[in-house]
């Protein structure tokens, strides 16, 4: 009776659990290595789009650590030179839950505090909706792609690899209040739209994801409360040894 | 032909979605672009397929009043090899489905195939099952992907169908898999109703 009831079930889910055990150890050591590269590899491609190589930034220091508040806040560094003066950039991944889950962003940022430009490098919103935020337009038509299209493909739209949501980001001011307008699809050739956006340092909500709009803001404008210190400190260090 | 019954079974007479009515959580949630529904598919059927041999072959030794546990322990074990094999190399697909490759652990096809089928059924058999299940399962959630997808994002495969034309939200949020599921099901009905129900 007890050898039925309670050791035989005992084995055999010990043993099958064993054996499961085995099987994922095995696989996870034949993936992690591949999983941890990509994770890598897409947060140096995140960085070198926010402090771009072309213009004039180079990468001097990289995942650069402080304690700030007892948090620990990591960032980069780049400098661009311009006619003998040496501006710096900063670069930080900056992370909000969203709708569902975590949403990563890698922001760059120039010597005034505004943004050059933002990469979403980790999100699980909702297809189609706040997922959006990644969506990269296809300038090519469905028909187009299959029957040969007749219609010049679209080179401006799609160069850096960035979805309008992210483009919009570029040039707004970190040292006001990022807000958020309920305006459509960002284009970079409606230049109205564009110019509106920017004079009221605002950014265009994805429709039906103004949840995941305002996770990114509000991630960026946290971090930004952070990097200042940073630079604070830094600033204080450099003083201190000048001395 | 037993094995053909059980082909059928799993495409159009027990068809998961349409007639069991299980599963729908995936199928309303990963059906908003035809690409996404057929990565979904492939991973669903791989792990009810796998799950389906194993359940077979223990099927003499498990107690009864422990499967589930069990059984949800291989299941469970193959989603994470699947999870993480997507990870390593193709991490595009992994980044579009996200969180629902882990939830396939909770898929209630497979559970109850393992239930229902495979731990009564010999193992050749159990590999026909879960086959014609996940087909069954990817052809309703293909052909709702593709009216979602043409009609709520005015897209088929990630390219544009008709350029400048305004898609129907709707249709791509909850309320479009609701409608177009209902649809699918309306049809499915007709179609018996006029060919007989066939099979048992």
């Amino acid at each position: 009776m007890i050898m039925n009831r309670i050791i035989k079930p005992t084995i055999v889910l010990a043993v099958i659990a064993f054996f499961a055990s085995l099987a994922l150890s095995h696989i996870n050591r034949i993936t992690r290595d591949r999983i941890d590269q990509r994770i890598l590899q897409r947060k140096e491609e995140a960085l070198q789009r926010v402090l771009p190589g072309s213009l004039g930034y180079q990468i001097i220091q990289k995942d650069k650590k402080v304690i700030i508040d007892g948090k620990e806040f990591v960032y980069s560094v780049a400098e661009k030179k311009e006619a003998d003066k040496t501006f710096r950039g900063y670069a930080f991944l900056t992370s909000k839950n969203g709708y569902s889950g975590a949403v990563k962003t890698m922001v760059g940022i120039d010597h005034e505090g505004k943004i050059i430009a933002i990469s979403i490098i980790q999100q699980s919103e909702t297809p189609g909706l706040g997922a959006r935020a990644k969506e990269v337009p296809s300038s090519e038509t469905f028909f187009g792609h299959f029957f040969g299209s007749s219609n010049p493909v679209d080179t401006t739209a799609n160069n850096n690899n960035a979805s309008w949501f992210e483009e919009q980001f570029s040039g707004i001011d970190t040292n006001h209040k990022i807000g958020i307008l309920k305006k459509g699809e960002w284009r970079k050739d409606n230049t109205a739209l564009a110019t509106e956006l920017l004079a009221k340092n605002s950014v265009s909500a994805i429709t039906g994801a103004t949840i995941t709009t305002k996770t990114v803001t509000d991630s960026i404008e946290n971090s930004m409360l952070l990097l200042r210190k940073a630079i604070e400190l830094e600033n204080k260090a450099v003083e201190e040894t000048a001395q | 032909m037993k094995f053909r019954q059980i082909l059928l079974d799993g495409i159009w007479f027990k068809n998961p979605i349409l007639v069991l009515g299980i599963g729908l959580c995936p199928t309303l949630a990963v059906t908003t672009s035809v690409s996404n529904a057929l990565w979904m598919t492939l991973a669903t059927t791989f792990v009810l397929t796998c799950s389906n041999i194993l359940v077979s072959m223990i099927k003499n030794i498990v107690p009864p009043h422990i499967r589930i546990p069990i059984f949800i322990t291989i299941i469970a074990s193959f989603v994470i090899i699947v999870e993480l094999t997507l990870k390593a190399f193709q991490p595009q697909v992994d980044k579009a489905l996200g969180i629902f490759i882990p939830l396939i652990v909770v898929n209630c096809i497979i559970l109850g195939r393992s239930e229902e089928f495979a731990s009564k059924n010999s193992i050749v058999s159990s590999i026909i099952d879960g086959l014609s299940m996940g087909i069954g399962f990817g052809l309703t959630l293909v052909i709702l992907a593709f009216f979602r997808e043409t009609l709520g994002a005015n897209k088929l495969f990630g390219y544009t169908l008709i350029p400048g034309m305004e898609p129907s939200l709707m249709m791509i949020m909850a309320p479009g898999a609701f409608i177009t599921l209902g649809f699918m099901l309306w049809a499915m009905n007709v179609i018996k109703a006029k060919f007989g129900n066939g099979g048992e």
